[in-house]
């Protein structure tokens, strides 16, 4: 909580400091980070998982909006295809199978000091963390020109299978893996007749 | 560059080109359910609407008329927010997503280089409008057919992108308008008879039609997850199941059917091409409909995942391969 | 013209809210769906470094991260489903086997 304040304190230095407010750029980017905002919020305080989730979604697609005002033309479709569409959709297909209990007691009704500890962890971590974020691009600002096509398929596409090859296969590994996982971690043991249901 | 779609360049032409494409998605819409009932009547030897206007034609206004006069009725154990979102949710990617196409060689919104890439995205956010509608409603038949529906758009999303994927090695750009560009000597469709059948495919199943209209089994599920809907809230999922009708055909007739490009000899523009195949397609999905009986949700999702990904996967790597060796 | 500090200030804020939510919430699919928001807030600081260096290098590491952040809902919730399935329950705190 304090470190709310503490971060608006520095948000608004920040932005005296930037006098740019005639940019529609400028405009695009908080309206995008407002909503973003809004949508983190609701996600770690709704108590119904569904509503959580849907809040979720608002801000993913509110940061793929960020992407594109960031000219990552590219990675702002892939967040919301892939993000919005196939990680939030099986998160809501799993809370549609699995919860059908209406919300948690919100706050600290359970485990109060633990909680309580952690928060304060959570706010010492997120002041420091704003104070670097903060003062680290002084000065500078994201509006520098860019060669043509800058983060667009190609240019991306490019870079990924150069540079990030490796990576890349790694990662197609990776997702492999995770299937498999899946699959094997909910498969019901053989149980009689008893066959899984994906 | 990107910015364009924030601030084009004259806000005048945006609004006015917005509000024409609202007025068409209407129109298609009330198009598309006289000729589905007109169709369905003659596959059952029946004559269909008769009434309203030459050949029914009026019936859809009525119709809407109809919709539009009734209550709106909200049952009062629905999870509000969530009840009174979705249709909207469903109906915005929608409108979004027809605003990609080029319908002429100089009639396009604005040519993005993701284009493809964007419409699947568009289609992935219309999901959420469906599971909230049919968690939203609080009712078993609502969530069963939301949560069948879910599960089929998700099993069906795997084949769709993966057909249009030749395409996009073929045409090496994933703009609407480059692909047809690509396509003035030869449609592809012709190199590419497996991704289109595939494609259709898996489009049907998309939109949810017979027969793979699992989500809303009558017999099963009263109306699946629009049960609880009723007047304009309803009319908005019925214009956006056929509004999403068109975009697979617009997507399939841009990326396989040549889009706007017909014989250059034929004196005809473009844009009379362009929706010629599109309606063309949905004459032909229509015409499945009402030939084939439903599948059983087993069937369904043995189908996607054994039998047309697999052959998507093949399909694609034989392409990669082929383009790597004669190109 | 976002100034840097803007952008990276938006991304921390994210991250903290996603970190506040892991360490409060007893629902573990709200859980996940923070770390989610972790992962997604790093992104944006990614993508703002891209950005701010005219460089593609951190567009291609979120573009990494984007999968990886897949692959581990994936896994994830497969664990809450076989949990739910074993326990019948999806709060943290109710899964206490290991304890008694």
């Amino acid at each position: 909580m304090s470190s709310a304040l503490m971060s608006s304190a520095l948000m608004s230095s920040a932005l005296m400091s930037s006098a740019m407010w005639s940019n529609p750029v400028q405009w695009a980017f908080w309206l995008l980070g407002g909503l973003a905002l809004l949508g983190a919020l609701g996600t770690v305080t709704r108590r119904s998982p569904v509503q959580a989730a849907l809040f979720l979604v608002l801000t993913l697609v509110a940061t793929g909006g960020l992407f594109l005002v960031l000219h990552a033309s590219f990675l702002a479709a892939m967040q919301v295809l892939v993000y919005a569409g196939a990680v939030m959709v099986l998160f809501l297909f799993v809370v549609m199978s699995v919860s059908h209990t209406e919300g948690e007691t919100l706050g600290l009704a359970q485990g109060t000091v633990g909680k309580l500890i952690g928060l304060a962890a959570v706010g010492v971590l997120g002041h420091q963390l704003l104070r670097v974020c903060l003062t680290v691009g002084d000065g500078t600002s994201v509006g520098a020109a860019l060669p043509g096509g800058f983060g667009d398929v190609r240019s991306l596409g490019r870079w990924i299978f150069s540079r990030y090859l490796l990576p890349f296969e790694a990662i197609s590994v990776l997702l492999l893996v995770a299937i498999v996982a899946a699959v094997a971690i909910t498969r019901r043991p053989p149980r009689g007749r008893a066959e899984g249901e994906g | 560059m990107t910015l364009h779609v924030l601030w084009p360049n004259t806000a005048l032409m945006t609004v006015l080109a917005g509000a024409v494409l609202m007025a068409y998605v209407a129109f298609n819409g009330m198009l598309l359910v006289w000729l589905e009932r007109k169709v369905s009547a003659r596959f059952q030897r029946r004559l269909g609407p008769t009434e309203v206007g030459w050949a029914g034609l009026l019936q859809s206004a009525a119709d809407v008329i109809k919709l539009l006069a009734k209550q709106l009725i909200t049952p009062r154990h629905v999870d509000r927010p969530l009840y009174h979102l979705a249709p909207v949710l469903v109906f915005v990617p929608v409108l979004a997503g027809i605003s990609l196409f080029p319908f002429d060689r100089h009639l396009q919104l604005h040519d993005f280089n993701i284009g493809l890439v964007l419409l699947f995205a568009l289609a992935g956010l219309g999901f959420l409008g469906i599971f909230m509608a049919g968690w939203g409603s609080n009712n078993k038949y609502a969530l069963l057919g939301a949560m069948r529906a879910v599960a089929q758009n998700i099993a069906y999303e795997i084949p769709l992108i993966l057909a249009t994927l030749p395409v996009v090695l073929l045409a090496r750009t994933m703009s609407l308008r480059e692909v047809v560009e690509a396509q003035h000597q030869l449609w592809f469709i012709v190199q590419q008879p497996v991704a289109f059948a595939i494609y259709f495919i898996a489009a049907v199943a998309e939109t949810n039609r017979a027969p793979f209209d699992i989500p809303e089994a009558e017999s099963e599920l009263v109306a699946g997850f629009h049960t609880e809907y009723s007047g304009m809230r309803f009319a908005f999922f019925f214009l956006a199941e056929y509004t999403n009708m068109t975009i697979v055909c617009m997507i399939a007739a841009t990326l396989f059917l040549g889009g706007y490009i017909g014989p250059s000899w034929l004196p005809v523009p473009g844009w009379v091409w362009f929706f010629g195949k599109v309606y063309l397609l949905l004459l032909v999905m229509m015409w499945l409909r009402w030939t084939f009986p439903r599948l059983r949700f087993d069937q369904l999702m043995s189908f996607a995942w054994g039998v047309l990904i697999p052959l998507a996967i093949v399909n694609l790597l034989l392409t990669a391969v082929a383009i790597k060796v004669w190109r | 013209m976002v100034p840097t500090s803007q952008v990276l200030g938006l991304a921390a804020l994210l991250f903290c809210i996603g970190l506040a939510g892991v360490i409060v919430r007893r629902n573990l699919l709200i859980v996940m769906m923070s770390v989610e928001l972790m992962l997604n807030a790093a992104n944006l600081a990614l993508v703002g470094f891209a950005r701010v260096r005219g460089d593609l290098e951190g567009q291609g590491l979120a573009f990494l991260i984007v999968a990886l952040a897949a692959a581990e809902a994936a896994v994830g919730l497969a664990i809450v489903v076989s949990v739910f399935r074993s326990r019948r329950t999806v709060y943290a705190d109710e899964v206490t086997l290991l304890r008694r």
